[in-house]
């Protein structure tokens, strides 16, 4: 990881970057955002590490606990939320296993987020999996798909 | 200095004409005017955010209402701050406000001077219009001094600014978003920053607040008194609030002393050293002196561990000037003599001195200042013809150009610290030398890290290519005495030598050299303090051949005085005289003396190697110690007297920057404790019994005339000014045997050994730490935390080990304060110009 953010760094320097550049650059780089990467910008840039948790925590495309293989996006959006999408949510946590605080199985497989409206609203509830969209979606639906990226997960 | 002429606006606020410099804010100028505009996120050390939007006013012929804080005043603006129109918006922005808020008033601290109580106070309640959650975030008491609260935050941002842009910290910041959005530390961790407490100061709610006031008292039952911190030279005022006869908090209020406001963390946190248990309370006699003196006899004694018994003021007294009188006359007035206390105030160090000099008869009263303040100010005047002046407040802010040698100016005098950031921020260069990161060298244009203790090459090298490259004032420096020596001496110590001996490279040398001399308002700035153990006497002759090379006066060489009454203490004539016996000879050479008086100071601590102290201490034929706690020094003592402190007695300080300031008894002393001039006064009295007792006015009178007229004499005399050529030399350079150097300072969260006494700054920093670079600890094997044993050829001391790289390779730092860990017991005591810098090995415990 060392390496990577030192070409991190690098790039920052040469291209002149942002607080928000560096994190885009982190994240593309290793799917999230660690911990150690900010302490260690933080000290290399003598910019505070609350500047970098902060934004890094403004912008819901940061990400900063490690991803999933597989991520389940349940929008909660106002129309999705009036059309029941908690439900999904509650049914995929429960086949995930995860409680409130974690976000991703202990087997680094799925990582279920919550967003604002992602623009679908005419077919409200949304959830997309790994990008795929599940419109009105169904909770059965929705388990059914997970199901199968489990079982094909399993058999490599 | 940067002047321009600055046109003035004229306009109206409420139809009340108003006056105002061009580009003030409306805002800005309505508070300057008592006229009272709510605000939350405006403060005058930010820039201007606009976030809150509290600020509203009509500005007449304006569609909109604009926000006064970022609106500049225009010729003929007429501005309304209390129409309904601005009212119905300001009821707006509340509701929304207290919509989220917690509203638990009865248990916040805040309550009674919190202005969103006092804002829906005025302008009514929340009606419910809008219904929203509360929050329910748990309250974070995990953080020593600083509580947050962030349930009660209205997001105003002035936190988090304070912290980075005026403190130059930023260890909060806003964290999430929308609703979520909460004042918090990186990673949600325990906050762990400087515990300056300015963002408690700043915020407007209660959502932070200082732990030690939690639940103490309702404001409203509060008294608040303005006086001087104890602390450093600074000389901030701090409102003392007062409950039931006790201080229960200290702040800093913005418009007060020139610390506007401002404060750091032993001024806010500090003041309750006062309150500790560990107070002396009665005056105490060695029980051994009692019997070798036939005044008690041993049989009978009961047997307890005790060495000390308490005793009476009258007994104690009479016993002092018994042995005064006997020692003065079978060994001579001169084998006696004092060290005076640069916190004790003004009248207390003019009577010890008076005491010292007309009823004993000797001339030998010093302090601790002569390894610090005077150790400068007396190269200062062997180059300029005069002693340094006290600095300029503002001195950082008129540069256009700051040369920080060796200083950490924010730990030792934080608050004028921040005023080299405030000028860097406003586009002077800061370029710092210093082996250790600081605070300074973090916010610098260019950090030189130089090796510990070299800045007199540093500063010779830059000579050289001032004279080489002609970049001096020739017709200010060629006339000075001593100019043709100065040049000769330095012809060989170009820039490659210099880069040697400092560890730069001689093109940093070369390019500071231009730098310097292009400048247009320089200045360098260098601290003088007992602790510090990197600048011999050379660096400030150094300094001061190299400004008056440029032809700059003694203004452009800042040095501030140390602690609270340091200039003072001198002033009143705590110092070595011609005739008089300086500190280093009366604790360090043996046989000076027979018997020794020490007020407010414990040399033990915090004087350079103690060893060497202890047994020039232990061959007295009698010690006295003064001082409000049972120190190192006061154990050997053979009589212990108990004396009030700051806040207990009235009296002057003299602050670095020459205020004099007063300072109020708003307390009472503990026990039997006295003011120190009280008890000269008590002495002088016992040793003649004509003199009669001083009162405090006659006291305070005679003590600031001579002080006062020390400090005029600064300003007019002047003598020969000469340039006085020096090299740098080390006392002790690192070898096989001991192979590290030892840098030793006082730290921001402490000052003396009497800090140790605040519970809150104990909370903040409590053990004493030895810093090591990672590299030292890697090849060493040494683990952060694990206990490492330090020794150089005079003592050792053992404390945590604190793996960092603010110290370079080769280099430990180490705090003085602690005695737990006595580092200066390792520590070097020069003063004939050598760097007193000592070489230490490392044995893993
Ligand atoms: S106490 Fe000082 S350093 Fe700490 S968070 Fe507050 S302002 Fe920042
Ligand atoms: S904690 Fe106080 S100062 Fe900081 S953002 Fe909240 S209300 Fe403002
Ligand atoms: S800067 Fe000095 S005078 Fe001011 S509060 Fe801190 S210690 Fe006290
Ligand atoms: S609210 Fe879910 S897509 Fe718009
Ligand atoms: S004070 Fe003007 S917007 Fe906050």
């Amino acid at each position: 990881m060392e390496s990577i953010l030192k070409e991190v760094l690098l790039r920052y320097r040469s291209e002149n970057g942002s607080v928000v550049s560096i994190l885009q650059d982190t994240q593309s780089q290793l799917g999230y955002i660690p911990q150690e990467a900010i302490t260690y910008f933080a000290s290399e840039l003598n910019i505070p590490e609350s500047r970098f948790y902060g934004v890094a925590t403004f912008y819901s495309q940061f990400c900063l606990k490690p991803r999933g293989k597989n991520i389940i996006t349940a929008c909660c959006g106002t129309a999705c939320h009036v059309k029941g999408v908690d439900k999904v949510v509650n049914a995929v946590s429960r086949r995930l296993r995860l409680s409130d605080n974690d976000h991703t199985t202990s087997d680094g497989e799925f990582t279920l987020e919550k967003v604002a409206c992602l623009g679908f609203c005419s077919i409200a509830p949304v959830v997309l999996i790994n990008g795929e969209v599940f419109g009105k979606a169904a909770v059965e639906k929705v388990v059914k798909k997970i199901d199968s990226i489990a079982r094909k997960d399993d058999e490599r | 200095m940067k002047m321009k002429e600055e046109k003035i606006i004229n306009f109206m606020i409420n139809d009340m004409p108003v006056k105002a410099k061009e580009g003030t804010s409306v805002l800005r100028a309505a508070l300057d005017n008592g006229i009272y505009i709510p605000h939350f996120c405006y403060d005058k050390r930010l820039e201007v955010y606009g976030g809150c939007r509290l600020c509203l006013v009509d500005i007449k012929g304006g569609r909109k209402l604009v926000t006064s804080c970022t609106t500049a005043v225009q010729e003929g603006m007429e501005v309304y701050t209390e129409t309904p129109k601005v009212i119905s918006a300001r009821k707006t922005v509340l509701e929304l406000l207290l919509v989220h808020h917690p509203l638990d008033c009865p248990v916040c601290d805040k309550a009674g001077e919190c202005q969103l109580q006092d804002l829906a106070f005025k302008y009514g309640a929340s009606e419910g219009r809008f219904s929203a959650q509360r929050k329910k975030d748990p309250e974070r008491l995990d953080a020593p001094v600083v509580q947050r609260n962030t349930n009660r935050c209205i997001l105003c941002g002035k936190c988090v600014k304070v912290c980075y842009e005026h403190q130059g910290v930023g260890a909060i910041e806003l964290i999430g978003r929308g609703f979520k959005t909460k004042v918090s530390p990186a990673f949600e961790e325990t906050l762990n920053c400087e515990f300056c407490g300015q963002c408690i100061d700043a915020c407007p709610v209660g959502a932070l607040n200082s732990s030690y006031y939690r639940h103490v008292s309702r404001a409203w039952y509060l008294k608040d008194h303005d006086m001087p911190c104890p602390y450093c030279g600074c000389g901030c005022i701090t409102t003392l609030s007062m409950r039931d006869g006790k201080i229960v908090r200290a702040k800093g209020v913005e418009g007060k002393g020139q610390n506007d406001g401002n404060l750091c963390s032993r001024g806010r946190y500090g003041f309750d050293f006062i309150s500790s248990p560990q107070r002396l309370t009665k005056p105490l006699m060695r029980k051994d002196s009692l019997y070798s003196n036939n005044i008690v006899s041993s049989e009978g004694s009961t047997c307890n561990d005790n060495p000390f018994i308490e005793t009476s003021w009258d007994e104690a007294l009479d016993f002092i000037a018994k042995k005064m009188s006997q020692i003065a006359s079978e060994h001579g007035h001169e084998k006696i003599g004092a060290i005076g206390s640069q916190r004790c105030t003004t009248e207390d160090n003019f009577m010890l001195q008076k005491f010292i000099k007309e009823s004993i008869g000797s001339s030998n009263v010093d302090s601790a200042a002569l390894f610090g303040y005077e150790k400068a100010s007396r190269s200062f005047e062997s180059v300029f013809g005069q002693r340094l002046r006290h600095i300029s407040w503002d001195a950082p802010l008129s540069a256009d150009f700051m040369l920080v040698v060796e200083s950490d100016i924010t730990s030792l005098l934080p608050v004028w610290g921040l005023k080299f950031l405030e000028s860097k921020r406003k586009g002077s260069r800061l370029v710092v030398a210093d082996a250790k990161k600081t605070k300074l060298s973090r916010h610098s244009s260019s950090w030189l890290r130089i090796t510990p203790g070299s800045g007199t090459a540093l500063i010779n090298g830059m000579i050289n290519v001032l004279i080489r490259e002609e970049l001096y004032n020739k017709s200010a420096a060629e006339d000075v005495a001593g100019f043709i020596e100065l040049r000769s001496s330095l012809k060989e110590f170009t820039p490659d030598v210099a880069a040697k001996a400092s560890g730069v490279t001689a093109d940093e040398i070369v390019n500071l050299a231009r730098e310097y001399a292009s400048a247009k308002e320089r200045i360098i700035a260098i601290t003088a303090c007992a602790s510090e153990n990197t600048k011999s006497s050379s660096l400030f002759v150094a300094a001061a051949n190299m400004a008056m090379l440029m032809g700059d006066g003694p203004e452009s060489l800042q040095v501030p005085a140390e602690h609270s009454n340091t200039l003072s203490m001198i002033a009143s004539g705590v110092q070595a005289g011609v005739n008089g016996k300086n500190a280093y000879e009366m604790l360090y050479q043996s046989n000076t003396l027979r018997a020794l008086y020490i007020v407010g100071e414990d040399p033990l601590v915090m004087m350079p190697d103690t060893t060497a102290v202890e047994n020039n201490l232990k061959s007295l034929d009698f010690l006295v110690v003064q001082d409000i706690f049972m120190t190192d020094t006061a154990k050997m003592a053979d009589v212990v007297l108990p004396a009030a402190a700051w806040a207990e007695k009235e009296g002057h300080f003299i602050s670095a920057t020459g205020n004099v300031q007063k300072l109020e008894k708003i307390c009472s002393s503990p026990g039997e404790a006295k003011p120190d001039w009280e008890v000269f006064s008590m002495l002088i009295k016992k040793m003649d019994s004509r003199a009669g007792l001083m009162s405090f006015s006659d006291v305070s009178m005679e003590a600031q005339l001579k002080a006062s007229s020390f400090m005029a004499r600064l300003e007019r005399s002047k003598g020969r000014p000469g340039f006085i050529p020096v090299e740098l030399t080390i006392a002790e350079e690192p070898d096989s045997q001991y192979p590290f150097r030892l840098v030793t300072s006082t730290i921001l969260q402490h000052s003396g050994s009497f800090s140790m006494l605040s519970k809150n700054l104990d909370a903040i920093a409590s053990e004493p730490y030895i810093q090591i670079n990672s590299a030292d600890a890697s090849r060493l094997s040494i683990n952060p935390d694990a206990f490492i044993e330090i020794s150089s050829r005079r003592g050792s001391a053992v404390a945590k080990a604190v793996v960092s790289d603010e110290v370079p390779e080769g280099t430990l730092f180490a705090p003085v304060h602690f005695s737990s860990a006595r580092i200066n017991a390792l520590t070097y005591a020069a003063v004939d110009g050598r760097v007193p810098l000592a070489a230490v090995k490392i044995t893993k415990i």
